[in-house]
Formats: C-alpha cells, structure tokens, sequence
C-alpha cells in the first residue's frame, strides 16, 4: 500500500495516510520522543445509526436503539475469552467507547505495541455472540444506562436534545433504554456487525513510536477483505423548529444546570465552517469576553462549569452552552441579549484576534498528547475531515466568516434545558 | 526512559523541581503550597488562591486578565485545592505553549512566570488594602457553588461521605476545601494577613516542566524568605474496631456503595499496596471486574483505589438498590479470597504489567508529572517513576497477600437509591 506524507505547516508535525486494499483508511502520526503509544480502530456507527440501507440491498432497515454500545461490550468477548485478558499479557490498557456517530476500541502501551495492535486487530475482526453471553450483559449495561439516569449533567444535555429534535436520531440515548436492550439478540448484533464493521467503512489511527513497515505488514497479516459494500445512514424528516424552547426536569440537586442553545442547519460543514464558529464562540463567550464577565458579576455562572461547544454531525448541529445557574433563564436571555449586539455592532477585529491566538495555542497543545491526536484524527477522519486542514482553517478565517457563523444562532430556534432541585 | 527531574531547595522550606524537555509543545509552572488540614483555616485556604488569581496590580480587572491570556496563545491560570490525607494543598499554575511556536516571538517561559510571580506577590488590593469586595463576592459563591456541584455528582457525594466518615473527629476528615458554614462565615478583612502567612508558612513544591529552562537564581530570589519547613507523611495507621455503617436515602435510579479500609502499611511499602489494589480491583483483570461485574453481572463499575497519604483503600461500585448487601459480600468475599492466597501468578503478572504501562506513561504528560512528585513528597520524594516501576515487579504473590492481609474494613457508606418517579 502507498502512504502520503501529510504535513502541518503550522505545527511542524507530519502524519502518514494510506488507503489499505482491504478498504480501510489508516493513519500513522510518529511521535518519537514520547513513551506512550495510542491505537484507535473505529467504525462508523454509533447510537444514530438505528436506521439504514446498504449499497447491496434494496430497503432501509431498523433496529433496536442502543445496539451500537451493546455490540461494543460484546465485541471483547470471544470463544476463548475476553480480549481485556489478551491485553493484560501486553501490560497496555484498553478500552472502548461508542459515541452518536463511532465505535472506538483503542489501547495505550508503552511496551510490545505489535502484540497490542495485532490483538485490537483481531479482536475487532473476530465477532462472538450468543444467546448467553448477550443475556449475561443486560444486568452490566442496565447498571450503566441508570448510573447515567442520576447524572444530572447527562439528563440536562438528553433533555436538551429531545427538545430540539423532533426526529433525528440524536435525541435517542447512545446507550438505548432498559426496555430497548431486551430486544437485543444474537442476531441484531451480528446483522449490525456485519454491517457497519466493513474496513471501508472504519479507520485505524496509531500514534507513538512504530516502524511504518511493521505496522504495514501486520495490518497486512491482520485485515480480512471486505466487500465494498457502502452504508447509508436513513433518517426521518428533522424540522428547522424544535420541539419545544423550555423544558424542566428535577432531580436530587443542590445546584440548577442547564443547557442552552441554538438548533442550526444540518447542511455538511467543512473544515473551514467549524474553525469560523470556534472562533465566534471564543469572541462570543470565553473567559475574556464581555458576556461571560456580565454572567459572573452577576452570580449566574460559574467558572468551573460554565462551557460552549459547538455539537455537529450527521444531520444535526447545534451550538450549546452549560453549566451551573442558579437563574438559568437569565443566563439564556443574556446570551441572546449578547448575540443581538454582536449582530447589529459586528465582531471586534482586537477580540477575533485575539480568539485566533487563543485557539492556535490550545491545538498546538493537544498535539503533546498520542490520545488526543488520535481521537481527534479518528474523530475528524469518520467525518471526512482532516486535522491540519482544521489547524490551517483557524489561521484563514475572516472576520467576515465569523459574522456569517453569528446568523445561525437564532433566537426562535433556541432551548433552554433545566435540571432544577426537588421541591421539599 | 523519562529525562531526570532536577531537584533545587530554594529555602528550608521550599524547593524547585524542573523537568526540561523540548519533545513537549507546551511549558506549565506551577506552585503548590501544603499546610497541615485545620477547620480554621481550610476554608479561607480555599478561597485564597481563586481570589488572587482573579486580578493583579499589573492586570486590575478579570477581563483584562483573561485578555492578557488568550493573546498569550490560550495560556491558562489556575488555581486548585487538593487533600492529602491530613494535609492541604493550595495550587496556583500557568500554562501555555512553548516559546518557538509563538508566532509574536514572545519568551513564554518570562511572560507566564511573571504572570504567576505577580498573581503570588501582588495580586490586586484596595485602598484599604483587602481583597476587592467584588471579586471576594464572586469567589465565595463560587466556592459554595463547587460545594453543591458535588453534591449534584453522586460518585463524588459517596466518596466524600464515606471518607468524611472515616476520618470523623479528626484532621484528615476537614474537607479540602471547609465546611459550608466556614465559607459562609468567612469575611475579606483577616484574608490578606492569611494570605501573607500562607506564603511564609507553607512549604513550597515548585514546579516547571516542558520546553522551558528556568534559572533557579530568579526562583531563589523571588521565594527568598518564604516557606516553611514541614516534614510531611501519611496519616497514621490506628486499629479500627467495629465498622461504621452509615446509610443514606435519596431519590435516584442507582445505589452507590462506597467502602473504606485503612491500611497497616508504611510510606516505603506504597508500591506494594498499590499492586494489591490493583489485584483487587484496579484494572479489568482484577478480582473485582472479573468477578462483581463480569461473572455476576451486579454493576457497571467496581473498582478499588489506593489513597495513599491517607493510610487507605476505597472499594466503589453503582448497584441495583436491592442488591446492595450481596454486592458488598461479593466484596469482602474477593478481598478474603486474595487473603488466603486465592491468587495466580497470571493475576500478578497482568496487574504488575498494567502499572508498569501507567508508570511509563507518567512523563509524558506534564501534569502527570506534577502529580507523581507532588504525590511523592508524602512517601519517596525522590522516586522517579520508573523506579517505582522496578520496585513493583520484585514484589512475589507472598508479598501481595501479606499486604491483602494488613486491610482492615473501616467504613461502609451507602447511597440509598429509593428510586424516581
């Protein structure tokens, strides 16, 4: 297979692309002086993919919520044992996680990186469900759908999403609903294997110390072919409105929480569009801003809490702010009240500056860290993007660009989450 | 190998600990001051190190601060308050990126260190020399704030209790950061003269790490009378009795079961009892994974963490409300298990492996870094972490059941789920 040097002009770092015959995309990012090493082998397909057409047959097909995270437990089991065991021989530490578009199974090591990688290789590869082992994990992911249920920073951000999203898929909990596991069997899960864990439709990520023949020849020795079968993801009609501009939950709180934002378009966005609204949220609403000094004068946040984030994916975006309030109303009518000012008086050219340093600096940090390049180029790889066209993106950014990202925050397709205490 | 971590004593009561390593893209400096925990002190303690990094006589405003900040690429201030068993440490550090990717040509290392140098030595007063009434305002709500917000996580609630419990009636059971009746009692008049004192009082761990090279004359000079001499160590080990048993009702899904052992150990046996835990429950090949969650199917979580300064070893796990007893049993039963020897070389060998792969890791995170030596002031201060790595892998199963064996059940505290509607 052929590899392409990719290199960030701006941060001096080089990664290696390549495109295996199998169909999977991999990406080798050397990082000599450090340690640790960091793989990441994942799957395109997470808790919004519970709706679907594959290239090679006719009709949509639906499947049980939470099937994504399920298979992600089981995937560790095989015939003889689970992989965590494998790992443990190797001394690295593994781990998975499923978020709303992925499935990620990764480890770190600082020793025997072949034996690891060839152990996620193969344990991905290797699917092992029945009747047993799949009922066996109800009572394990039970605990960790209701240990979610009493996480009132969960809740908000669920709540937030079921108000904003009529339809889309991104309102359904990743881990799905006791209930809805039930119907979890053998052969869903292997329906949705087979499926999803096409190489086309994965990527690998290591980062580390590796010699890039090795690491070829395993993936080499490892990747089984796989028919170029391509999935579609189905989702319902999403209106531009949302469901509802308030909603309320209580729980055993001392302290309210909220979430609150902006339903945006779901056209795709490029590398460019998300360095924009980086950049406005950090004129909009960081520590130096004028918004977030006007919310701690006035009591209404806090500042190990508060927290922006722009939330996109497949058919779904939204700009969001959280955090700890005891007025959560006031906090969203100040954050309209800014958003209206920035609109009529423009972006000031001194705090777009500045937020451009500011963000320049924070990516060049994360590049110190092997888990963070390689989630992030895992993360952004599944989207169809790449890490250093983002980094490039951050420098040409204009003010104009900036401006344009200020017109999808509107008011009338707004949220307010709440998780208030319990009346006494 | 991790580059070796230079150790320089400034004053009797304060040393700097500098790790130069250019294959970092980013430089942290940090100071962490430890005092002995006291319910006089702790909460204003607290406070302190938010109120003096909120403005400075050079910075006089937050904003202008913050602005300061992220025109220094996004560098980052903070402050953090932290417990080791009966000690209290208050932080104060600045981070950034590495002065040959800022593209404005500053000297990072001269321009965060002065920012921290000024947010030690003169932070913003008024004309009556106190703490402005606004930022003392706003820093004491949130402070009472990071009260409720633990109270809002119900892992962190449990653990807290169950500690508190523990350690009631004594030093190492005074919250890190006070009661919330000593914040609310606090006023901005005696702060200045604590603060002062803190800066006289304590004993300094120093930091700075990354691509940086720091000149330690600059350091002597700017700590020259300050610190305190403080020999520091864990809490010492008393024979519990009967356990204490506290349980707790509120309305939640799931029940946390949260339970405290003290330790017969001494500070040079850390790594020993560290491997235990690790047996126990501290990776997914432990008897408490394997077993509570795997085999039995009870939790999501089950886990054992070793908290050395305080002499103890907390087991933790979220259960269904009706099977909080046959968790804990399943519990003791591990741990007696391994106490008898009911444990494999295998079992050994892959927790020794896993803590070796997180003791290799440490130094390549700057943070981490920190952690470890700050950590090691309270056992082996000048134990790299690779020589802990070696130390571990002399242990044999004989050593680890011996220690298994030196646990004594202290505190069960559970969390009662009584359900939501």
């Amino acid at each position: 297979m052929e590899w392409q040097k990719v290199t960030g002009q701006r941060v001096g770092d080089h990664y290696f692309k390549g495109s295996h015959p199998t169909g999977l995309t991999i990406y080798l990012y050397p990082k000599e002086s450090g340690n640790t090493s960091y793989a990441i082998f994942g799957a395109k397909y997470g808790s919004i993919d519970n709706c679907f057409r594959r290239s090679d047959e006719p009709g949509p097909e639906s499947v049980p919520e939470g099937i994504a995270h399920y298979l992600e437990h089981k995937l560790f089991e095989s015939e003889d044992g689970d992989a965590f065991s494998r790992f443990a021989q190797t001394g690295a530490s593994a781990n998975a996680y499923t978020s709303f578009e992925s499935t990620c199974y990764l480890f770190s090591c600082t020793d025997r990186l072949y034996e690891s990688l060839e152990i996620l290789l193969d344990f991905v590869q290797a699917p092992y469900f029945t009747k047993e082992t799949v009922a066996k994990e109800q009572g394990i992911i039970g605990q960790e759908i209701k240990m979610y249920d009493d996480d009132p920073q969960w809740r908000v951000m669920f709540n937030y999403l079921r108000a904003m999203y009529h339809a889309h898929p991104i309102r359904l909990d990743i881990a799905g609903t006791v209930e809805s596991i039930a119907q979890i069997t053998p052969e869903y899960l292997y329906r949705c294997y087979n499926t999803f864990y096409n190489l086309h439709n994965m990527a690998l990520v290591v980062v580390g110390r590796f010699d890039l023949e090795k690491v070829t020849a395993l993936c080499d020795k490892m990747l089984k072919p796989c028919a170029p079968v391509r999935v579609d993801r189905v989702f319902p009609e999403e209106p531009e409105t949302v469901v509802q501009p308030q909603v309320e939950e209580r729980l055993a709180v001392a302290l309210p929480l909220f979430q609150f934002g902006f339903k945006c378009g779901s056209a795709p966005r490029t590398e460019k569009d998300l360095a924009a609204m980086e950049i406005l949220l950090d004129v909009l609403a960081s520590e130096a801003s004028p918004l977030f000094r006007k919310l701690l004068d006035d009591g209404l946040v806090n500042e190990s809490s508060f927290s922006y984030e722009f939330f996109e994916g497949a058919g779904y975006a939204t700009v969001l702010f959280g955090g700890e309030s005891r007025n959560p109303q006031a906090v969203a009518q100040a954050i309209n009240q800014e958003v209206a000012r920035l609109g009529q008086e423009g972006i000031p050219e001194e705090a777009f500056q500045r937020a451009k340093r500011a963000l320049y600096g924070e990516n060049v940090a994360a590049l110190n860290s092997a888990s963070s390049i390689a989630n992030g180029v895992l993360s952004l790889s599944l989207k169809g993007r790449e890490l250093f066209t983002y980094i490039d993106a951050l420098a040409a950014v204009t003010a104009a660009d900036v401006a344009q990202s200020l017109q999808a925050l509107r008011e009338d397709r707004s949220v307010l989450s709440v998780i208030g205490p319990l009346e006494k | 190998m991790t580059n070796p971590l230079q150790s320089c004593p400034l004053t009797g009561g304060a040393s700097l600990k500098s790790l130069s390593d250019p294959r970092f893209k980013t430089m942290r400096v940090s100071v962490n001051m430890l005092v002995p925990l006291s319910k006089k002190t702790a909460a204003a303690y607290a406070l302190l190190p938010s109120l003096v990094s909120r403005s400075t006589q050079q910075y006089p405003d937050y904003t202008a601060l913050n602005r300061r900040l992220a025109e220094l690429y996004g560098a980052s201030l903070n402050s953090c308050v932290r417990k080791f068993g009966s000690w209290q440490s208050i932080g104060l550090s600045v981070s950034g990126i590495a002065s040959r990717y800022a593209f404005g040509g500053e000297d990072m290392l001269e321009e965060l260190s002065s920012l921290l140098f000024s947010v030690l030595f003169s932070p913003l007063k008024d004309g009556d020399g106190l703490f402005p009434e606004e930022g003392f305002r706003q820093e004491k709500r949130q402070l009472l704030e990071l009260k409720d917000a633990e109270y809002n996580d119900k892992m962190t609630y449990a653990h807290q209790r169950c500690e508190e419990i523990l350690f009631q009636g004594q030093q190492a059971g005074i919250n890190r950061c006070g009661s919330r009746e000593d914040i609310e009692a606090l006023g901005r008049e005696g702060l200045p003269a604590l603060w002062d004192g803190l800066l006289k009082s304590a004993r300094f761990e120093i930091f700075t790490l990354g691509d940086c090279a720091p000149d330690p004359a600059l350091f002597q000079e700017k700590f020259a009378g300050l610190g305190g001499a403080h020999a520091l160590g864990p809490v010492p080990y008393a024979a519990p009795g009967q356990p204490r048993r506290e349980t707790e009702e509120q309305p939640l899904s799931q029940s946390k079961l949260s339970m405290a052992f003290r330790l017969d150990s001494t500070p040079g046996e850390r790594m020993l009892f560290q491997l235990m835990s690790a047996v126990l429950g501290g990776t997914p090949s432990s008897k408490l994974f394997q077993n509570v969650r795997e085999k039995m199917g009870l939790c999501y979580y089950c886990s054992s963490s070793l908290a050395s300064a305080s002499g103890a070893l907390f087991v933790e796990s979220g259960v269904e409300t009706e099977n909080l007893e046959k968790t804990e049993e399943a519990v003791l039963g591990q741990l007696a298990a391994l106490q008898r020897g009911d444990v494999t070389e295998e079992e050994l060998t892959f927790a020794k492996l896993a803590l070796c792969n997180a003791l290799h890791s440490v130094g390549d995170s700057l943070g981490a870094v920190e952690n470890w030596y700050l950590s090691r002031a309270f056992d082996e201060p000048s134990q790299s972490p690779d020589m802990a790595a070696q130390q571990l892998m002399g242990y044999t199963l004989k050593d680890v059941v011996s220690a298994a064996n030196r646990l004594r059940l202290h505190t069960v505290y559970r969390l009662k789920g009584s359900g939501v509607n």
